[in-house]
């Protein structure tokens, strides 16, 4: 081989994340080893009838993606080979590939790597009060969607009839401990069973669930219109399932949160199982010395979401946490990204087109640092005079990181950065031309100036709503989450910690109408704060109020460290939510404890409201580039799944808190996948 | 009704129950959905679910102060589909502990401090106990076993042996099945004169120490008589209670270690080695079903890595062949208890237990067995004598034990005419032992 020719950049895995960053990369002038250990590309939504954040069919979108990375000239696909190891540094990787079930090894030579391999379910065979492979009418989650994509539709496998009922239990195989420890949540799962129970309209509907997330994009809105047909939500788990009358259907029983015993009768049971790491992944990451988490996740980093603890090695999709598909997607792109810059960065292509990123936020910092690093040119606006955004004005600990040092070394890296030119105190105004070869006029503090530009990323953030609810404004006691780590962070002795504070989750998100989505980032958050008061003090009284921790993935261990430190939980219904209000001088929060059945009130120092984050600047933007929003405000991409940060305009792409509510290493992710997105778009037009 | 107050200081659960990681309860309800104390009458309101809700929130007197962990069973279905592994059996049976011990329901606390005494739950003194040995093992001679008697504190046996009060005190024909065995097996076994009694009641009142009492005795026994191994008994209680108790006692002194057998092992191994042979065409014509008994199932494999469910089932299709064994859903490990567990065939809660077992019985009538088999003298009692009480007609099936079983179905080998004289001489000298003894003791 030419040894000026850069070695290909290795993708193992040929699911959507491996699919996106095989096309990415060759899209930017990569060449690329795809490697499949399966018969076909496609991955695990090969699998699926309709898509959790959609509910519409993937099919043929999937199979065009497939389409287009097998006649892409820059990607050679591997079918049926498996990444077994690998060994190296950057530049000069030997990838281990071998045949499962064969003896056969191959080296491959590589620059860099991509782990993209996925995950497989949970099978849920060893718990035999689920009599899962005894009972025929017992299936899982995949079944199902197996059944809806074929010809014959969802039928209950006893006799192939039509289900008229139909109970899902949630977490098979996640957050458990025992007997099978699997600890995490698995993230996707409500969102499939939600989808699949609107795709059963003929048939009674019951979700057992311990709590119903609905993180996923789209799920809240499916799961309002699936009550509203009829779906009842249990918060129960049966125990025993048998078969049916006849052996048809499936008998349980199960006490109710009312401590009432009662006897369902269905004719289908689907068991919502969870993901984890296949033994041969396991092995890999183990021979190859990837280092994971407690879980067996591949580990990453907040402000690294798709490094490993190899440089040079990226990882992508779920075998780095349970994670829905579009995240996977996001991922695909930022590792692509990643592995470009890694692989050799280029510097001063001549011609290409400044990139314009709005935004000076974690998600804006991160798009113009990764956009640099492959030598592109670089204006970064900012609104307001610092960079920096929410982590510098609330600074939080995410996943045992100090936000604001990082958002503030971010920064000052961008300041540094010979390709970008940071704009502060700077507004987009006006803009002309069109997709590729735009030209913006600033509103700067020196006066009016213009921006030729080819690409832009939107990164406009986001902030707190301040709903009139709960006392909010009207005592000083009762503050928003954000506010109350600001007030910790400025009183930070143990003695100041609170004797008493009531966290009220889903303040003004979760709504029939409105702001009908979960806000995602906020029962995280709450939990984080709650283990951290019980830390400082542990004779403290701290409370949650909720409807459902929504502690989805990994976070599963913040609520489990929670519980264990004694903060104490009550689930609220909608209907009849906590009362907040002042009694003499004290301020009393009075709500209901649906399993004691008995009224509870506690007398907090602070209320602490957990409001959703709305997006900032927004309708400004999309009025400028003739952007649509979704009901809540912020941009919509062109797809949730398959474009996650394209908007619908070429040349522009988003990412971070203006696409919606989100944790900080998933707003990193979609900033990183943005910029490779916008490279793939200036590559294609110099 | 005024709201709950929850004060500031709110009391935190108590240290043995936070080592038990009640806290991390996700309120899931699993354990809940299996238990049979929901729906029972005059519980309502009750439930693990509930229970370790109250515990969690350090309100564990509440729960201590109800019948609800006296009426609980101990079944151990809750922990059996616990997400987070709660030990909810040892929660509840810490929440008996908790009680004052005026106020431990019925018998069971004077059964305490009786076998704290007197060696036994039941206080029967050493004459009447050798004296119902002498009686029941003479009848036995006579019947079917000529040259039987009950060794006595013979040392250097290979197998000791403890017994069921309530056989010694009155179900006598019980004693016989396992007599019969060791006779054909010419087993060389012994019973202890003193501490003789299998059960453990300290299980069942909650208090960890007396269990701790009664192990060691049966560990003094071992090395005092110089036995070879300890067959560990029956009762759900006793076998349970039994491996708990010598667990700790060897965890406390490594030297305490001692050999000991489960019976199922133990049947197993005569029947496969061919030292007692079996003849099951006496048992056709009848199906035959296995109880799972918790302690011996369940609750073993949680807490020692093996539940006996194999074992057992081993035995029964070698007693009646397998064509005539039929099965109950669920069994197993996630079987229904008879009721009766966790002390509740001697306590005062008959109606709550009978209502407990009738999930029981719906399996049974489900399973139409004509001979259920089990393999705990609580389950028997339960299934044989309050069951069909409190759910007349609905009851058709006998009961055996799995040792009568195995007796009934083992073709008899009698001891040849030296043998006879041997053990003749071996019991004389024993009687004449203990004359002396008591004599000299009274």
């Amino acid at each position: 081989m030419d040894a000026s020719q850069p070695l290909p950049i290795l993708v193992a895995g040929g699911g959507m994340a491996g699919l996106r960053a095989a096309l990415d990369l060759a899209a930017a002038g990569g060449s690329v080893v795809l490697v499949e250990a399966g018969t076909r590309l496609g991955g695990s939504l090969s699998h699926v009838a309709t898509l959790a954040q959609t509910g519409r069919p993937i099919r043929d979108e999937l199979d065009a993606l497939v389409a287009d990375v097998l006649e892409n000239p820059g990607i050679t696909v591997r079918l049926g080979q498996r990444l077994e190891s690998f060994a190296g540094q950057p530049g000069e990787f030997r990838a281990v590939l071998g045949r499962p079930g064969e003896q056969g090894r191959e080296e491959v030579a590589a620059s860099c790597l991509i782990l993209a391999m996925g995950s497989v379910p949970f099978h849920p065979g060893g718990l035999d009060f689920l009599g899962h492979g005894l009972i025929p009418d017992v299936v899982t989650s995949l079944d199902v969607e197996a059944m809806a994509a074929g010809a014959g539709g969802i039928v209950r496998p006893s006799d192939g009839g039509r289900p008229l009922s139909v109970a899902f239990i949630q977490c098979v195989g996640s957050r458990m401990l025992a007997p099978v420890e699997r600890p995490v949540c698995c993230a996707a799962c409500c969102a499939v069973s939600v989808r699949q129970a609107l795709a059963m309209p003929q048939a009674r509907r019951t979700i057992c669930a311990i709590d119903l997330r609905t993180h996923v994009p789209g799920t809240q809105e499916a799961l309002n219109q699936a009550e509203s047909e009829g779906l009842a939500v249990r918060y129960v788990r049966p125990h025993t399932l048998e078969s049916g009358p006849d052996g048809r259907g499936v008998s349980f029983r199960f006490v109710d949160t009312q401590g009432l015993e009662c006897r369902e009768t269905v004719d289908l049971v689907v068991l919502a199982v969870g993901v984890g790491l296949s033994a041969a992944t396991r092995a890999m990451l183990e021979a190859s010395g990837v280092a994971t988490g407690r879980h067996g996740f591949v580990a990453t980093q907040p402000f690294a979401p798709v490094a490993t603890s190899r440089p040079g090695v990226f990882a992508a999709g779920t075998l780095r946490g349970p994670a829905e598909a579009s995240l996977a997607v996001v991922q695909g792109s930022a590792a692509a990204r990643e592995a470009l810059a890694a692989a050799g960065p280029k510097t001063g292509q001549a011609g290409v087109k400044t990139a314009l990123v709005v935004g000076g936020g974690t998600a804006g910092l991160a798009c113009a640092l990764s956009l640099a690093r492959c030598g592109l040119p670089v204006a970064l606006v900012e609104a307001t005079d610092r960079l920096g955004g929410n982590p510098r004005k609330h600074p939080t600990v995410w996943k045992g990181q100090e936000t604001r040092q990082a958002v503030a070394a971010m920064a000052q890296a961008a300041l540094d950065h010979a390709s970008i030119t940071v704009l502060t105190g700077t507004r987009l105004v006006g803009l002309s031309g069109q997709p590729g070869l735009w030209t913006g006029s600033l509103d700067t503090p020196q006066g009016r100036c213009d921006l030729a530009f080819g690409a832009a990323v939107l990164a406009l953030g986001g902030n707190e709503a301040r709903p009139d609810e709960y006392l909010l404004g009207r005592d000083p006691r009762v503050m928003t989450q954000l506010e109350f780590e600001n007030w910790r962070r400025s009183h930070p002795a143990p003695e100041d910690a609170p004797q008493s504070v009531v966290f009220i989750q889903c303040v003004g998100s979760r709504q029939r109408h409105g702001y009908t989505a979960c806000a995602r980032v906020c029962c995280s958050q709450a939990l984080c704060a709650a283990v951290d008061v019980k830390k400082s003090r542990p004779d403290a009284q701290v409370a949650v109020f909720y409807r459902d921790i929504t502690a989805y993935g990994e976070a599963e261990d913040i609520y489990t460290e929670a519980r264990r430190l004694g903060v104490l939980f009550f689930r609220y219904d909608p209907l009849c939510p906590p009362r907040v209000e002042r009694l003499g001088t004290d301020l009393a929060v009075t709500g209901e404890d649906s399993l004691l059945g008995r009224a509870v009130r506690l007398r907090p120092d602070r209320v602490v409201l957990a409001v959703p984050l709305v997006p900032t600047g927004v309708a400004e933007m999309a009025a400028l580039f003739a952007l649509p929003t979704d009901g809540l405000g912020f941009l919509s991409p062109v797809h949730p799944v398959l474009y996650p940060v394209d908007l619908p305009r070429p040349g522009l792409f988003a990412a971070g808190l203006c696409l919606g509510p989100k944790p900080l290493d998933e707003s990193v992710a979609e900033a990183q996948a943005a910029a490779m997105r916008a490279a793939v778009f200036l590559a294609g037009r110099t | 009704m005024e709201p709950l107050e929850l004060a500031v200081a709110s009391p935190e659960p108590r240290d043995r129950l936070q080592a038990l990681d009640v806290r991390s309860c996700l309120g899931c309800g699993a354990c809940a959905s299996g238990c049979p104390i929901p729906g029972t009458p005059g519980m309502e309101g009750f439930d693990p679910r509930v229970a370790v809700r109250l515990i969690a929130m350090g309100r564990e007197a509440e729960v201590a102060a109800s019948p609800f962990p006296w009426v609980c069973t101990s079944c151990g279905r809750c922990s059996h589909v616990c997400p987070m592994g709660i030990d909810l059996t040892a929660v509840f049976s810490l929440l008996r502990g908790l009680v004052p011990r005026s106020k431990v329901p019925g018998t069971l606390e004077k059964g305490v401090a009786s076998v704290l005494e007197t060696g036994n739950t039941l206080a029967i003194p050493l004459e009447d106990f050798l004296d119902t040995l002498s009686d029941i093992g003479g009848e036995l001679a006579e019947e079917e076993c000529p040259g039987f008697y009950v060794p006595v504190d013979s040392p250097g046996a290979d197998l000791l042996v403890f017994l069921n009060s309530k056989e010694v005190f009155g179900d006598f024909d019980d004693l016989k099945w396992w007599w019969r065995i060791f006779y054909n097996a010419r087993e060389r076994w012994t019973v202890p004169s003193r501490n003789w009694e299998a059960e453990d009641w300290g299980l069942f009142t909650g208090n960890p120490d007396v269990s701790l009492v009664l192990a060691r005795r049966k560990l003094d026994l071992m090395r005092s008589l110089g036995a070879a191994r300890l067959l560990i008994p029956d009762c759900g209680g006793g076998s349970y209670g039994c491996r708990m108790g010598l667990k700790t006692c060897a965890l406390e002194d490594p030297s305490r270690q001692v050999d000991s057998l489960y019976f199922y092992d133990y049947l197993l191994g005569l029947i496969d080695s061919g030292r007692i042979r079996l003849d099951p065409a006496r048992n056709a014509g009848r199906t035959y079903v296995w109880h799972d008994a918790c302690k011996h199932g369940r609750e073993l494999e949680r807490h020692f890595g093996k539940g006996y469910y194999d074992e057992p089932r081993a035995i029964l299709t070698a007693c009646v062949g397998p064509d005539n064994v039929v099965a109950m859903a669920p069994d197993r490990a996630n079987n229904y208890c008879c009721g009766a567990g966790g002390g509740n065939w001697p306590m005062p809660f008959e109606k709550e237990s009978a209502a407990h077992g009738r999930f029981k019985v719906a399996q049974l009538e489900a399973c139409r067995a004509d001979v259920v088999v089990v393999g705990c003298a609580n389950c028997r009692d339960q299934l044989q004598k309050r069951l069909p009480r409190f759910f007349p007609g609905r009851c058709n099936y006998e009961v055996k034990y799995l040792w009568q079983l195995v007796a009934e179905t083992m073709i008899a080998t009698p001891w040849t005419p030296a043998e006879i004289a041997a053990a003749k001489e071996r019991s004389r000298l024993q009687n004449q032992h203990f004359e002396a003894e008591l004599d000299g003791g009274f």
